[in-house]
């Protein structure tokens, strides 16, 4: 066994190269999660009856956490099929 | 002068000695090999220092007692207490930890390097540790060679410690057969003269080698063959006690003001203990047998009974000192004040000291703090140049009134506010960002780049209120309510995002972080005059002259250019752990377009 080829094994047994990338993912799973229940508590808001200026607000951050919670899965799928 | 005639002097006697004695060869090259593998093990733990050190600093160090705990495991991990103490004096310089805390790692710290005595005593000298050094020196050394930061900095740990193992046998050997030439123990002085004799010895030796640790190997090795006699080697020990303080005092010289108060803490603490222990000898000697006894350390084992000694006297020291920190550290603001060398209203960096140079994760805390710091000076100019009170825009009243109550009655000198608050901070970051890239690896560079690009957009951000500012004091007072009208809703919007980035700094949750700064990204359009018809309106409507007009198209400019830099400066400084989630410039323009149509 070459001496590259040993730190591989050992860097990769040690799961080394791994742990940033399963961190990265953690987090990015846990914002994702919090975007989630976000979304739906202003898709519950919008259904009740609120001022015109409130209303608009909503769904302005209604629509922003839906772009946010698309580009984040996008991410976590591409960070999963890089593993 | 006395510095010019040491390294001579040393270089000189050490060759004397090489040239008589093949033995004491032997013992100062072991001695040489043990340094060295100090040196090697502190560039190991330097490689994981910052990062994931800092966050277990803030977690480990709220309360004195975690403090200690924190300096005694660090210190027993990495087998230096002077790394620990520079370590500290360097997170202190960046602001990652308040003088308290860090006057806690350093006891702890005391308490922590008596491990070593421990391990050298109870298991370097009676195993044979340098069948372990060489397979450890091999795998470093390869390791070393490894690309990866993780890689390289376990290889240095490793060859660091094979060194240590190596240099322990080697003194070892040394004492062994210089034993058979020379009796060391004909030199012993007995008695109170002794004492302070061999606390002397133990001080000069230990400021010349730079380690207390290496200091007390050599006196274990020479005690374990009877070199020395037990009480000159106690002595010794108090005198290595002392002597090491040098290290953190040398550490503190390139470090800020906090860093020289915790340099002086370390050598109180140490001068307390070690008179302490001189005056107290004979009850801390009878200690140590009672101790002894109990643990089943035999009569004479006089090395595992030098490790209790100096467990209890470090221990009796942090002890002694405990309920004094409080006074110790009002004793050392009032001893140590920052120079009054700058000009009244200069402000200076605060975070940037020379001694994270060389740790690229406290480096980059420290940059991070800086910036923060000069966007705090940016808030407050850019305020002031919108004509609004600071401390409004963090209250509670509505944008309304926050501008309807203005800073001042005459235009402020933007530029005299930039140089004395903005300029000389900006300088030392870009300066301090040069000299630390060169220690630091890719990833790390790349997230500098960032950090370099908040804090232009925060200089810039100054210049284009600069700017806004001429026409913003005349216009606000304008006859024409239009303009007037259009002047107080560019600083309306201002006050707006001044407030959102205030939430963001302050907001924990990221998802919140988020959301602030795409809406702050998204509101930032409204300055679009033209896009937007605003201009258009006024001027067809001939409620505005052509100059005031030309005065808000290039003024809303400004404008969007003001909140486009300070939007972007949060993005980095606020937003660090999952970037790619922002919004980006084509995203922002689809959603326009969606409520266009």
């Amino acid at each position: 066994m070459g001496i590259k080829k040993f730190i591989t094994t050992v860097t990769e047994s040690l799961g080394l190269d791994l742990m940033e990338s399963t961190k990265k993912k953690k987090a990015l799973k846990i914002l994702i999660k919090k975007l989630g229940s976000k979304k739906s508590e202003l898709r519950k808001s919008l259904k009740k009856n609120v001022e015109k200026k409130q209303k608009k607000e909503m769904e302005e951050e209604y629509e922003i956490v839906c772009i946010q919670l698309k580009k984040g899965i996008k991410i976590l799928q591409k960070l999963n099929a890089e593993k | 002068m006395l510095r010019r005639i040491l390294l001579p002097s040393i270089l000189i006697i050490l060759a004397y000695g090489f040239w008589i004695s093949p033995d004491f060869k032997e013992i100062a090259a072991g001695v040489s090999i043990f340094l060295f593998g100090m040196l090697s093990l502190e560039e190991g733990f330097k490689a994981f220092s910052g990062g994931g050190l800092e966050k277990v600093l803030r977690k480990s160090t709220d309360k004195l007692y975690k403090s200690i705990g924190f300096g005694v495991l660090a210190t027993t991990i990495m087998q230096s207490s002077s790394l620990v103490s520079v370590l500290t004096i360097s997170f202190l310089g960046a602001g990652l930890i308040g003088l308290a805390q860090g006057i806690g790692i350093v006891f702890g710290a005391n308490i922590g390097t008596t491990t070593g005595a421990w391990l050298v005593a109870g298991f370097g000298l009676k195993v044979k540790i340098s069948a372990y050094a060489m397979p450890m020196l091999v795998f470093g050394v390869i390791l070393i060679f490894q690309k990866s930061k993780t890689l390289k900095g376990f290889g240095y740990i490793l060859a660091g410690l094979g060194f240590l193992f190596l240099g322990i046998h080697y003194m070892k050997d040394g004492f062994e057969a210089f034993k058979s030439t020379i009796d060391l123990t004909a030199f012993a002085v007995t008695g109170l003269k002794g004492l302070f004799i061999f606390t002397g010895i133990g001080i000069f030796a230990t400021v010349v080698m730079q380690s207390s640790h290496a200091t007390l190997v050599l006196i274990i090795t020479a005690l374990s063959v009877g070199q020395i006699s037990y009480e000159n080697a106690l002595a010794l020990a108090i005198g290595a006690n002392v002597g090491t303080t040098i290290t953190a005092i040398i550490g503190s010289m390139s470090s800020n003001i906090e860093g020289k108060r915790l340099a002086g803490a370390h050598l109180i603490f140490n001068l307390v203990t070690g008179l302490i222990a001189i005056v107290f000898i004979h009850q801390i000697m009878y200690s140590v047998d009672f101790i002894s006894n109990i643990v089943g350390i035999s009569n004479n084992d006089y090395t595992l009974k030098l490790a209790v000694f100096h467990t209890i006297f470090n221990t009796i020291g942090v002890l002694v000192m405990i309920p004094f920190i409080g006074k110790l550290v009002i004793f050392l603001e009032s001893t140590f004040k920052a120079s009054e060398k700058t000009y009244i209203g200069i402000d200076n960096a605060k975070y940037l000291n020379e001694s994270v140079l060389e740790l690229p994760s406290t480096a980059m805390a420290a940059i991070r703090r800086e910036t923060f710091h000069l966007y705090e000076n940016a808030f407050e100019i850019i305020s002031h140049g919108l004509n609004i009170k600071r401390s409004n825009i963090l209250s509670d009243l509505t944008s309304e009134q926050v501008i309807k109550e203005g800073y001042s009655d005459t235009k402020v000198d933007i530029d005299d506010f930039y140089n004395r608050k903005i300029k000389g901070i900006y300088g030392e970051i870009i300066d301090f960002s040069t000299r630390a890239q060169s220690h630091m690896g890719s990833e790390d560079i790349n997230q500098l780049y960032k950090l370099k690009l908040a804090n232009k957009d925060i200089v810039e951000a100054i210049k284009d209120t600069k700017h806004l500012q001429k026409n913003l004091v005349l216009y606000s007072k304008d006859p024409n309510q239009h303009i007037q009208e259009q002047y107080k809703n560019i600083r309306k919007d201002l006050v707006e995002l001044l407030r959102s980035i205030n939430t963001i700094s302050i907001t924990k949750e990221e998802e919140k972080v988020l959301m602030l700064l795409s809406k702050a990204k998204l509101h930032a359009q409204k300055y679009d005059f033209i896009a937007n018809g605003t201009l258009d309106n006024l001027i067809r409507n001939g409620l505005i002259t052509n100059e005031m007009a030309t005065s808000l198209m290039n003024d809303s400019s400004y404008a969007f250019d003001i909140s486009r830099k300070l939007v972007s400066m949060a993005e980095i400084l606020y937003n660090y752990e999952n970037d790619d989630l922002l919004m980006d410039d084509e995203e922002i323009q689809t959603m326009l377009n969606q409520k266009d149509n």
